[in-house]
């Protein structure tokens, strides 16, 4: 529901990393996102089909105080010349990483 | 009364929205004329809503320093007109300033003791009694048998609320404040700096800004103003256009300074040193001067900008905004050079900046993109200034460094003037310059890729140029010892056999010896090989195969030292990969921490020990082990708390025997059982981390002792030798990164480590440490 879902937002510790370049690797995101502190695990988002990257991933972290970090100082700034977005994701789910082509 | 209710608070949101506003200088209006229509609102709410606004100025007080006159001006407005209304804010501020105090809250309670000292400007208190507070801050910094922390803060303040007190003690307590000044003097004359070199970014030799201890500094500065009468260009007396109504109220007296308790748990700030970046020469452009080293607006403008980031590290597009703001209301000062020096204060502040590395990294990129015509000018002139400091930076402030520039580059697509670098090739590769143009290099091949890094850096850099980060796989050669196994385990993982299939494949014929070594290295490259693609491949193999590693590992030593060979040669060429493998091995509990560290102090990879990542990977075990141990520390605590506090209800309730005590009983007895557990548990672990982080530091002893040797028999001063030196700094890094968790074991430090057989020059550098809190 509406409720779980803004609960799950306010305790999350998974960014939703969006406008990435489709040729930005998994070790360049775990580089910059490693910045703002230990990062369990990166999820590039794939292509449905082609199951090549397509411009986004999820970004999970150990704690909460990491991923704002992240959030705030991240959000904005480049990753391979172009303005990487990042937002709360409410935690990723197999089967989420697959985007459109 | 229900409706009541809500009223006040409403009232108190209002009241809070206006006093908290009033010192704005965004308003239309002048603060002046903002403080006489705020004062006119209060008057009539002053007995219904006293104990509110008490708390609001209480808070302002506490809270936005930068507008203490602002809000003593308004307090003494108040005063003038009700005496009784002032006495009960003095009272309150005080009563605050001790509870402050009590919970080691010492930049909030040195706010208030400012604020406390311009209410003798505003003429709330009497200029005498401030005189006698003052000096009972200095009396309190003679106390005997007490850490230098805590009497350097009492005397901290005392300089701190100078600036503001100076000039009314100078024509009305002389005598006082010549005694206040002495007595500053006599105390940093016999006060202990042995801190100071190991809070240093750079050596003496390293700039010719040296970075005083910041005691010293702030007392020069206060001597060169009493030099100029008091006078000073900064602080905006608001008070003054309000003399006349100030100069007939009637003064209370502020009773003098009550220090807290100490106890052997009290810890009080870290001293620190100045860090200054630029002089006059750097920035004389439009006719704008630098406020020299000993002039106290340096330190006025600096605390300044440095609560304005406070404020506001949760955004840093609206730090960056304020920041701008700030320096164009100084327009007569070069402040976008103050702005980057503070920053880069905090950023290489030891043992740790006051804000994450990230913040100031991103806030940097937002001045510089607010102020595109001229901030970027004073980010590549620092840059050049860090760079020629190098050599004599500790390695930990040439971390950081190569960390944000390699951010930063990586924000401008790589483009530097890289050649401005070049001199740094012909030099040691243990010299800083040389590790910071490497790093920097190196970090931003990871942001970016191998490619355009390259094809940025100009091609005599080939020297600290990173070599491709592929993997290294040798075992397609038929020529090869390990072929034909390499192809068995190639067919194996194809059918993706078990974890245990694995095993039995290990297996060695002599059960004495567990598992073949050789064909376990060949297992490891092989699936390192298969999974070399992205580190989710990797992730999925060693959990995949957990089990086979961490039997065999398990089994003896020597094979989670193979395990590491194995990685290290597969991937030397990929740190990031190095680390990301080890950290993860060590979260699985298939590497062993001090297996680790004993293979990154083996000689086969002593010649990495000018490169980050082996430290990096030291540094990050060590705190990742600390961390565990706290979050242990604390599930022990909450544990026994709550059982104490059953048995303290218990009691309570249970006078009259009761039916359900068996049950009580059978669950009290449980959870006694699992306290035990985790104290046991707890316990152990923090006699594990003591042994690791004494064996880490004997290596170090043992590093450095060998190289004052070599030195030594081959008559070099082995203080000038790079290896020593960036050694010897990474020595004082593991001292200042893990300060606290070593703070806990320095009985067993003195006693079992550092003792008089240590060589004087390294055993200084744990005396170094130790002066950080004496």
């Amino acid at each position: 529901s509406l409720r779980d879902q803004e609960i799950a937002l306010r305790t999350s510790t998974t960014l939703y990393v969006g406008n990435l370049s489709y040729f930005t690797k998994e070790d360049q995101v775990y580089e910059l996102f490693g910045r703002a502190g230990d990062v369990r695990r990166v999820i590039m988002g794939l292509d449905r089909f082609k199951k090549t990257p397509c411009g986004f991933c999820f970004v999970e972290y150990y704690t909460r105080e990491d991923a704002e970090l992240a959030l705030q100082n991240i959000t904005n700034t480049r990753l391979d010349d172009r303005l990487v977005r990042a937002d709360w994701d409410a935690g990723f789910i197999e089967g989420r990483q697959y985007g459109r082509g | 009364r229900r409706k009541g209710a809500p009223l006040v608070t409403e009232v108190e949101r209002k009241l809070q929205d206006i006093i908290g506003r009033v010192g704005d200088d965004k308003s239309k209006t002048s603060i002046e004329s903002n403080l006489e229509g705020l004062c006119k609102v209060l008057q009539d709410d002053l007995d219904k809503y006293r104990t509110n606004i008490i708390d609001i100025i209480t808070g302002c007080a506490i809270y936005l320093p930068q507008r203490a006159t602002v809000y003593s001006t308004l307090v003494g407005l108040l005063n003038a007109k009700n005496f009784n209304f002032g006495g009960d804010v003095v009272e309150r501020l005080i009563a605050e300033q001790q509870e402050l105090l009590d919970n080691e809250k010492f930049g909030e309670a040195q706010n208030l003791a400012i604020f406390l000292c311009d209410l003798g400007n505003s003429r709330v208190l009497t200029i005498q009694s401030v005189g006698e507070y003052l000096e009972s801050l200095v009396a309190a910094a003679f106390e005997d048998c007490v850490p230098q922390s805590r009497t350097d803060w009492f005397i901290f303040t005392v300089l701190r609320c100078l600036p503001w007190i100076g000039g009314e003690l100078m024509e009305k307590a002389n005598e006082q404040l010549e005694n206040i000044l002495e007595g500053i003097g006599k105390y940093l004359e016999q006060r202990n700096k042995q801190h100071v070199p190991i809070l240093q970014v750079w050596s003496k030799q390293g700039s010719s800004n040296e970075q005083e201890d910041y005691l010293d500094s702030l007392f020069a500065q206060i001597e060169t103003l009493k030099k100029l009468d008091w006078k000073e260009k900064h602080i905006p007396r608001h008070y003054v256009g309000f003399d006349v109504v100030l100069q007939d109220a009637l003064q209370h007296n502020l009773p003098n300074f009550a220090p807290p308790i100490h106890s052997e748990n009290s810890k009080y700030p870290y001293p620190q040193v100045v860090f200054r970046l630029f002089d006059y020469a750097d920035c004389s452009e439009d006719g704008m001067v630098l406020p020299g080293n000993h002039s106290i607006e340096r330190f006025l403008i600096e605390v300044e900008i440095a609560w304005i980031i406070e404020k506001n590290q949760t955004n840093r597009k609206n730090c960056a905004k304020e920041l701008v703001a700030f320096a164009e209301e100084n327009s007569t000062v070069p402040m976008g050079y103050l702005i980057f020096e503070t920053i880069f204060g905090q950023m290489f502040r030891l043992p740790h900046s006051p804000l994450p590395q990230l913040f100031y990294g991103s806030l940097l990129l937002e001045l510089c993109r607010i102020q595109a015509t001229s901030y970027p000018q004073i980010l590549v002139h620092s840059v050049e200034l860090l760079y020629q400091a190098a050599d004599f930076m500790q390695p930990e402030c040439v971390d950081r460094l190569v960390d944000w520039f390699s951010f930063h580059l990586s924000n401008f697509q790589y483009r530097y003037s890289w050649n401005d670098w070049k001199d740094c090739l012909e030099k040691d590769s243990f010299c800083g310059s040389v590790a910071f143009a490497r790093e920097v290099i190196e970090k931003c091949r990871r942001l970016g890729s191998y490619d355009k890094i390259i094809a940025a850096i100009p091609s005599e850099f080939v020297r600290i140029q990173p070599t491709t980060p592929e993997v290294r796989y040798m075992l397609d050669d038929e020529t090869e010892q390990g072929y034909a196994k390499a192809q068995t385990f190639q067919q194996m993982f194809q059918e993706r056999q078990p974890a245990e299939a694995f095993i039995s494949e290990l297996r060695a014929s002599d059960p004495e010896e567990g598992y073949n070594i050789d064909d376990f290295e060949v297992f490891v490259t092989v699936m390192l090989k298969m999974a070399a693609k992205t580190y989710s491949h990797n992730f999925s193999a060693l959990s995949k195969y957990q089990n086979t590693l961490k039997t065999v590992c398990d089994f003896a030593e020597r094979f989670q030292e193979r395990l590491l060979d194995t990685l290290y040669s597969c991937w030397k060429t990929n740190q990031q990969m190095m680390m990301i493998l080890i950290d993860k091995l060590l979260k699985m509990q298939v590497l062993d921490c001090s297996q680790v560290i004993s293979w990154l102090f083996d000689d086969k990879l002593k010649q990495e020990h000018d490169r980050q990542w082996t430290f990096e990977v030291l540094n990050q075990a060590m705190e990742k082990l600390s961390r565990h141990i706290v979050s242990v520390e604390k599930d022990y605590k909450e544990l026994k708390e709550r059982i104490e506090k059953q048995d303290r209800n218990g009691r309570d309730e249970n006078n009259g025997g009761d039916v359900e005590m068996t049950v009580d009983d059978e669950s009290k007895q449980k959870d006694l059982e699992e306290l035990e557990a985790q104290k046991n548990k707890f316990d152990s672990l923090l006699e594990f981390q003591k042994s690791l982080y004494m064996e880490v530091l004997h290596k170090f002893i043992q590093e450095l002792t060998n190289l004052i040797g070599d030195c030594e028999s081959e008559a070099i001063d082995f203080s000038q030798n790079p290896r020593y030196r960036w050694l010897r700094g990474r020595f004082c890094q593991v001292f200042l990164m893990h300060s606290e968790t070593l703070y806990k074991f320095t009985t067993a430090l003195n006693e079992e480590l550092f003792t008089n057989d240590v060589d004087a020059n390294v055993l200084e550098c744990y005396q170094q440490f130790l002066a950080l809190r004496h």
